[in-house]
């Protein structure tokens, strides 16, 4: 494998490039017929890429199999015989790479789907800037990521899982550091190094993974509705006020129609759909000007879903600002007045709803910056 | 078309309130069933003694419960309780300062100490059993460094023991001379419960022990509550001191250590999960009473000292299995 390495070197001190040398020279003892290599060149220099093929080339000279599963359509145009498309699980179909267009396979990749209606757009689109973000970084996971939230908008963030659209959210919320970059609430620069301080900033994150990070399981509805707001609760010495947390609660259940037989009904023992809405009632009882939602319709029925659209609709229209990072591309045309598309911690492309396609997100979606799809 | 919204709906007989039933009629149990063992069971100063008994552990079986429902545990409360009855007798016996400020001192040095954990835990992400631990051996040293190593006396000041052993009840109603340390004891559960039911530090509790991290996300200032609620275990200790001292009529540097483990038991005991996120004070009280009646009964009976622990220990491995195998059927 020409690679110039002393055997007793701890794998921990190799470069990624070389761990992963290592790896394949590791299947390659095995004398595997067949190779699979899931997303090979994610942490690679060009150089290294090179290098990679190179060593693909020889082994599929030898006989063996490769299956190289990635994103990255131009690599698979150089280095693939034939490419096989997967959208949701579904295998949609195999064809000769000489053969296929970039354009084609991103036409495979994303599918045309029933309702793709145009947002509800405010006549007015000059709100004033209620966040920007000016440069932020987090190692290897965000690069140089800047972009602004309008009041009144809903900004799709789109991309492919693994992308970093969650680790910019939680970056802009607090809830892990990043190591540089400027962030701008209306206008002041703050400093946020908790969620305790983007909560003040009045911003809102719902993880995408409501059951880990957005709900105690264990306690009762009335209690994760008001978890975010216990400080407009306190009476003295640190009493609660009780009934007024029941009222709160009580509300929010009805206005959002949550499916519990009871306030005091156990988080964990509620449906997907209304435990989700749960989380977004938490939130709005804290009632913060910026909302930034991870995924929010993940695991929920088609009708919960359409809750769930006209509850952002709503939002917005009383001039809250929206984030909405989905990987459901008709769900991010219908509901987004501009989307922001990242591919690999970098923000590659934005465009207003009137540009936004399937085709033209995925192709943002695919890119390495620096790499123009070629078409051939 | 929605999913059912069929929860597996918890029957009466898994629900929070159940627990606390099954653990006061096992109370109940262990009382008649000694009663009829033993005819000098039900003596009016037996069953005082079984009060008494309880006082110390169960105020430090309340502090501890905070700790427990937040999924963590606090391992140094027996030697914090010793270092506050020192503290206590610093101040009181070798300054000579009032007994108000002796006792102000006692609760102060547990909070200290609880605060100095909490801080650990919170800010530098010390597991709680090893930063408690720390603690404990810590507390220990320093009550025998301050105490010179032997015990400190409050002969000087005959009020102190009186504010413990003496009867306020008994001079209102004569014949019924039950010492104020029950009293005490009853008003710090009463204090306890109303911190867990109706304060922020309550909720907050149960929201750091069901999901810290969702409580992290929802704005909350974490490491916050989760000093605040090893203070207050601290200071319950250090309430546990002042008790124990004023009863013994000294600070004895040299106990303490082991304390610790039946004020767990009965927190546990009386339905308190160690995995954080459930517990009651109710529950922790009977969980001290079934502990010091059953030790109580046993020795009425003639079953040699030793046996206690195991008596103890073995309870508390069945009442958290019946608990266990309650639960399950969720």
């Amino acid at each position: 494998m020409r690679l110039k390495l002393d055997p007793r070197t701890k794998v921990a001190d190799l470069t990624v490039a070389k761990q992963q040398m290592v790896e394949i020279a590791k299947a390659i003892s095995f004398n595997s017929e067949v190779l699979i290599m899931d997303e090979p060149t994610a942490a690679l220099t060009d150089t290294e890429i090179d290098e990679l093929f190179r060593l693909i080339r020889e082994l599929r000279g030898r006989g063996v199999g490769v299956v190289h599963i990635s994103h990255r359509l131009e690599e698979l145009k150089q280095i693939s015989d034939r490419i096989t498309v997967m959208r949701d699980g579904h295998y949609i179909n195999t064809v000769s790479t000489q053969e296929t267009s970039i354009d084609q396979i991103i036409n495979m990749m994303v599918g045309r789907t029933i309702f793709e209606t145009s947002p509800e757009v405010p006549a007015d689109r000059s709100g004033k800037y209620v966040l920007e973000v000016k440069h932020l970084n987090r190692g290897n996971i965000i690069k140089d990521v800047s972009f602004n939230l309008r009041q009144g908008e809903i900004l799709g963030f789109s991309g492919l899982v693994g992308a970093g659209r969650t680790e910019v959210a939680r970056a802009i919320f607090g809830a892990d550091p990043y190591d540089s970059g400027e962030i701008f609430v209306n206008g002041q620069k703050v400093d946020i190094k908790s969620p305790q301080d983007a909560v003040g900033h009045s911003i809102a994150y719902l993880s995408e993974d409501r059951k880990r990070y957005g709900l105690a399981l264990g306690l009762d509805c009335e209690n994760n509705i008001v978890l975010a707001s216990f400080n407009k609760l306190l009476k003295f010495f640190g009493w609660v006020d009780s009934a007024k947390a029941r009222t709160i609660a009580d509300h929010f259940v009805k206005a959002m129609s949550i499916k519990t037989p009871s306030l005091q009904q156990l988080v964990k023992n509620l449906s997907g759909g209304n435990q989700q809405k749960l989380v977004i009632g938490k939130w709005l009882a804290k009632d913060t000007n910026i909302l930034i939602f991870d995924e929010p319709t993940r695991g929920i029925d088609v009708g919960a879903k359409s809750e769930i659209y006209r509850l952002l609709n709503d939002l917005a229209q009383q001039g809250k600002s929206i984030i909405m990072i989905s990987s459901e591309l008709p769900e991010v045309l219908r509901m987004s007045h501009r989307v922001v598309v990242m591919c690999e911690g970098q923000i590659t492309g934005e465009l207003d709803y009137t540009e936004a396609t399937q085709e033209s997100i995925m192709k943002f979606a695919t890119q390495r910056s620096g790499i123009v799809a070629v078409d051939n | 078309m929605t999913k059912s919204e069929a929860a597996p709906k918890r029957n009466l007989f898994q629900s929070d309130a159940m627990q606390r039933l099954l653990a006061f009629g096992a109370l109940t149990l262990i009382f008649v069933g000694f009663s009829i063992a033993s005819a000098n069971f039900l003596k009016f100063d037996n069953v005082v003694g079984i009060l008494i008994a309880t006082a110390v552990n169960g105020v430090l079986a309340l502090g501890v419960t905070f700790v427990i429902i937040t999924g963590g545990i606090d391992l140094s409360i027996g030697t914090i309780m010793t270092l506050s009855a020192v503290m206590t007798g610093v101040f009181i016996t070798f300054w000579g300062l009032p007994v108000p400020l002796g006792l102000a001192a006692g609760l102060l040095t547990g909070g200290l100490a609880g605060l100095t954990n909490g801080l650990l835990i919170s800010r530098l992400k010390i597991p709680p059993f090893i930063a408690t631990l720390g603690m404990l051996n810590i507390a220990k040293g320093l009550s025998l460094v301050i105490s010179g190593l032997k015990p400190i006396y409050f002969n000087d000041t005959p009020v102190f023991n009186q504010m413990a052993m003496g009867s306020v009840l008994g001079s209102i109603f004569p014949g019924f001379d039950i010492p104020n340390a029950v009293l005490i004891m009853f008003g710090a559960a009463i204090v306890a419960h109303l911190i867990l039911t109706k304060t922020i530090v309550g909720r907050y509790n149960f929201a750091l022990g069901s999901n810290e991290e969702a409580t992290r996300l929802s704005g909350v200032n974490t490491n916050l509550w989760k000093t605040a609620v090893y203070t207050l275990c601290g200071l319950f200790a250090g309430l546990a001191g002042v008790i124990m001292a004023a009863r013994l009529n000294s600070a004895q540097p040299a106990l303490g250590a082991g304390y610790e483990l039946d004020a767990i038991a009965a927190a546990v005991i009386g339905g308190t999960s160690l995995s954080g996120g459930e517990g009651t004070m109710l529950g922790t009280i009977i969980g001290a009473f079934i502990i010091s009646t059953l030790n109580n009964g046993l020795r009425i009976i003639s079953v040699p000292q030793e046996w206690q622990s195991v008596v103890t220990g073995s309870i508390l491995i069945l009442a958290v299995y019946l608990d266990i195998i309650r639960r399950r059927q969720q």
